[in-house]
């Protein structure tokens, strides 16, 4: 006997507990912690990331990972892609929004995007430094002394970088040729841009963006966007002819 | 006893039937036990749940009487088998089902009936019952059972790529209440989604039933054309086109892949691409917009709107002219009292409360933290018991923003996650305070991007939990209400399934007799081992 009643009093204990924690007891979702604070950054930190530019720029081959994310109301869109580029002028790419994936190769004024199942000729693009936006923000943001902020290092790829972080107005940003037409005042709010400097490289690593844009009358999306450099100078970063290209063509482009 | 329920030939018909009835009623409810207590368990609990399964799993083999185990337990097993076959069934229309569920139910009365020796006709009467009740109230609806009943059911196939998240925009005409979204055009679904065309449905009550029907250009006229616009991704714009009588959507492609390279060598500028795509889609599709309706011979809807920063429009009679600091007008509300007829403002970074008693002036103005945008992601809603609305935002996280008298913002509440988002805030009849309903992973696999919807009352300073319901395919939820009196139902969007649901929340207490059913249930089995025990000690 007693070894039933030991049984049916663990049965008890145990259906006990499962009623418990089967949805019947209220819980309480907790409040959020406080967000993450820096310490204002000494004067010569936008000299010190226009060297880290500088710095990355000079390699002859890199490679950058990029990422979009637009969030609004119904609908969030979101695009990534990888590209390297070899000086002076090549450059492969690959975009993939979910919806829409396509391969784009470029060498000199010769450029072509692949549109499955097939490579078709394109208009080259102008100049094809990924660095040239991010110089021109800082030096702006240095000429005019905007403050920034130190926040604690973080690694990236293969290094611990000094993390920095500042706000920039978003009327300093230029949509590309196609879309001038439809630029509006105001439509961008001030971005929160971080930047990540390596350690031991001191090379510009790695960039994130938070802000919002609008249209003249519906709400604002957020707009999250963050790029990651490396395999600077890496022969892994070298742009070949893409084989399906050099099949099509019969060649390799030189 | 247990040789009755063992089910020797022996039994008569008269003394067969009260098994029959006792196997169907097991297998129902143990199907019910998997759905609503079991698979919950692991869902919210992790692997403290997976502990707490076996632990119940444990203690009801333990609690059979050992001459009928193994036949409990194959006989359970089937039932719950195939059960969870008609759930997966349904839920990927693709397969052709009755085939699929034919061959299921030979294949484990074959099995079960060879490795469990459980009578055939018990068997095929429990999963006969099982499917004949799959048919009347759909297997895939029993989750939402403990808290809603469900009122309609019925598949809108929309092509996810073109529209990731399928719009749910409620309106009232003259006909009714109505919420209107989008379904493809034609049926087949291997066309890409640039070639293939949508049409618009409205989800409404005729009479006592509901239907989707093709809507109506009264209805379509009825809809906010940003919201209309806000459907697409500025990336795939809209374009219209009128034919007898009904509304078909195409969509086209504004980037080019050009347009992404040149967007990617001038990376840092992508919020000002993203602004001007976003103005792009406004400016063409909202003229094309107003073309259509034009050509279906309808007017927009009067509205107030906000055109270069004045607030214009027609409210009780009075004409508006009020400049703001927002672009967009989320909706009305009485955000620092009850009573209040408030105009919520949103901009780039502010939210803007205006108020319409009187002569409209602003109330309040809040300048939003810019590492957490609002993102145009806003939901007004009742607050606690205050009579008061407050700001539903969806962000990262999300947050619930409240005015007081004075014109003070105060934030009572952000997320500890980013994966919380609000659907809806609803009183139901019987409720003392609104359910905030939302999407809210489990309390102990936050990390994991599995959302549940969860109902939470904001009791004391906190948002208590009243309950949660396993699904992660509920995407969003709008609350719809066909009398001022009437009750408040919910029409949403299963997504995966493709599948629009009307629910009507009970207030009957459905998961503790459930709960307290099945400890019955185990702790009979125990008294009837003790029982066997003490007989065999006499003995």
């Amino acid at each position: 006997m007693p070894r039933f009643a030991v049984s049916v009093r663990l049965a008890a204990v145990i259906v006990g507990c499962v009623f418990a924690v089967a949805g019947c007891e209220p819980a309480v979702n907790p409040v959020q912690s406080r967000p993450l604070q820096g310490t204002p950054a000494l004067a010569r930190t936008w000299q010190v990331l226009e060297q880290s530019v500088l710095l990355a720029d000079q390699a002859n081959t890199y490679t950058a990972r990029y990422h979009v994310h637009m969030k609004r109301a119904g609908v969030d869109d979101w695009w990534w892609g990888k590209s390297s580029v070899q000086k002076p002028a090549r450059m492969s790419m690959y975009v993939d929004s979910g919806r829409v994936a396509f391969a784009y190769f470029q060498s000199g004024d010769t450029a072509y995007v692949h549109d499955a199942p097939l490579w078709h000729k394109t208009t080259p693009i102008h100049s094809i430094d990924l660095f040239t936006s991010y110089l021109q923000l800082i030096s702006r943001a240095d000429r005019q002394h905007l403050p920034i902020e130190r926040l604690p290092r973080q690694r990236i790829g293969n290094e611990y970088c000094q993390v920095y972080r500042a706000t920039l107005p978003g009327q300093w940003l230029n949509p590309i040729p196609s879309w001038q037409n439809y630029r509006v005042e105001g439509a961008v709010g001030d971005v929160s841009i971080t930047f990540y400097v390596g350690a031991q490289s001191h090379r510009l690593r790695f960039v994130e963006t938070v802000s919002a844009s609008t249209a003249s009358q519906t709400g604002p999306s957020e707009v999250n966007t963050n790029i990651e450099f490396s395999g600077f100078d890496a022969p892994a970063s070298k742009v070949t002819t893409p084989p399906s290209l050099a099949r099509q063509l019969g060649r390799q482009i030189p | 006893m247990m040789k009755w329920l063992a089910g020797s030939r022996r039994n008569g018909v008269g003394r067969e039937f009260p098994v029959i009835v006792l196997y169907v009623a097991w297998g129902l409810f143990a199907n019910l036990c998997i759905l609503w207590i079991l698979t919950p368990l692991v869902q919210d609990l992790a692997s403290l749940g997976v502990f707490c399964l076996l632990a119940v799993t444990g203690l009801w083999l333990f609690s059979i009487p050992v001459s009928v185990r193994r036949q409990w337990w194959v006989f359970t097993i089937a039932s719950i088998l195939f059960g969870q076959g008609l759930l997966q069934w349904s839920l990927r229309p693709a397969l052709h089902p009755a085939f699929l569920i034919v061959l299921m139910s030979i294949g484990l009365v074959v099995l079960a009936c060879w490795f469990g020796r459980i009578p055939m006709v018990r068997l095929i009467a429990a999963i006969g019952v099982l499917a004949v009740i799959n048919a009347w109230v759909p297997i895939r609806t029993w989750a939402f059972l403990t808290h809603f009943s469900v009122s309609f059911d019925a598949q809108v196939p929309l092509n996810t790529a073109a529209f990731p998240q399928t719009p749910l925009l409620p309106v009232q005409t003259a006909g009714g209440p109505a919420v209107i979204t989008m379904e493809n055009a034609a049926q087949s679904t291997s066309v890409p989604f640039l070639r293939q065309t949508y049409r618009y449905v409205a989800i409404q009550r005729m009479d006592t039933q509901w239907t989707v029907r093709q809507a109506a250009p009264a209805q379509l006229a009825a809809l906010n054309p940003f919201d209309v616009i806000s459907a697409a991704s500025p990336l795939y714009p809209m374009a219209w086109t009128a034919k007898q009588g009904s509304v078909t959507v195409s969509l086209a492609t504004a980037a080019t892949s050009n347009d992404y390279a040149q967007m990617t060598t001038s990376f840092a500028d992508v919020p000002a691409d993203a602004a001007a795509l976003m103005q792009r889609a406004q400016d063409i599709e909202r003229r094309d917009w107003l073309r259509v309706l034009a050509q279906s011979g309808v007017q927009p809807a009067p509205r107030l709107q906000i055109e270069n920063g004045v607030l214009t429009g027609n409210w009780q009679g009075h004409t508006l002219h009020l400049h703001v600091d927002g672009n967009h007008v989320v909706g009305m509300g009485s955000f620092t009292g009850p009573d209040a007829h408030e105009l919520l403002v949103e901009g780039l970074d502010d939210l803007q409360v205006v108020s319409l008693d009187g002569t409209p002036h602003i109330v309040s103005t809040l300048h939003v933290d810019l590492m957490h945008p609002i993102a145009g992601n806003l939901l007004i809603g009742p607050f606690s018991t205050t009579g008061k609305d407050a700001v539903y935002v969806n962000g990262s996280p999300s947050r619930i923003l409240v005015l007081d008298r004075s014109g003070q913002w105060h934030q009572v509440y952000a997320a500890s996650h980013t994966q919380l988002r609000f659907l809806a805030v609803v009183q139901f009849a019987g409720d003392k305070s609104p359910e905030i309903l939302t999407d809210d992973p489990g309390d102990m696999s936050a990390q994991l991007a599995t959302d549940y919807f969860t109902s939470y009352t904001w009791r004391a300073g906190h948002l208590i939990r009243n309950w949660r319901i396993f699904r992660t395919d509920v995407s969003s939820m709008v609350p719809l209400r066909q009398s001022a009196e009437g009750p408040v139902q919910l029409v949403g969007i299963l997504s995966g399934s493709n599948r629009v649901i009307v629910l009507t929340r009970h207030q009957l207490s459905v998961l503790p007799p459930a709960v307290a059913l099945l400890a019955l249930s185990i702790g009979a089995g125990y008294a009837v081992r003790v029982w066997q025990w003490r007989c065999r000690r006499r003995a």
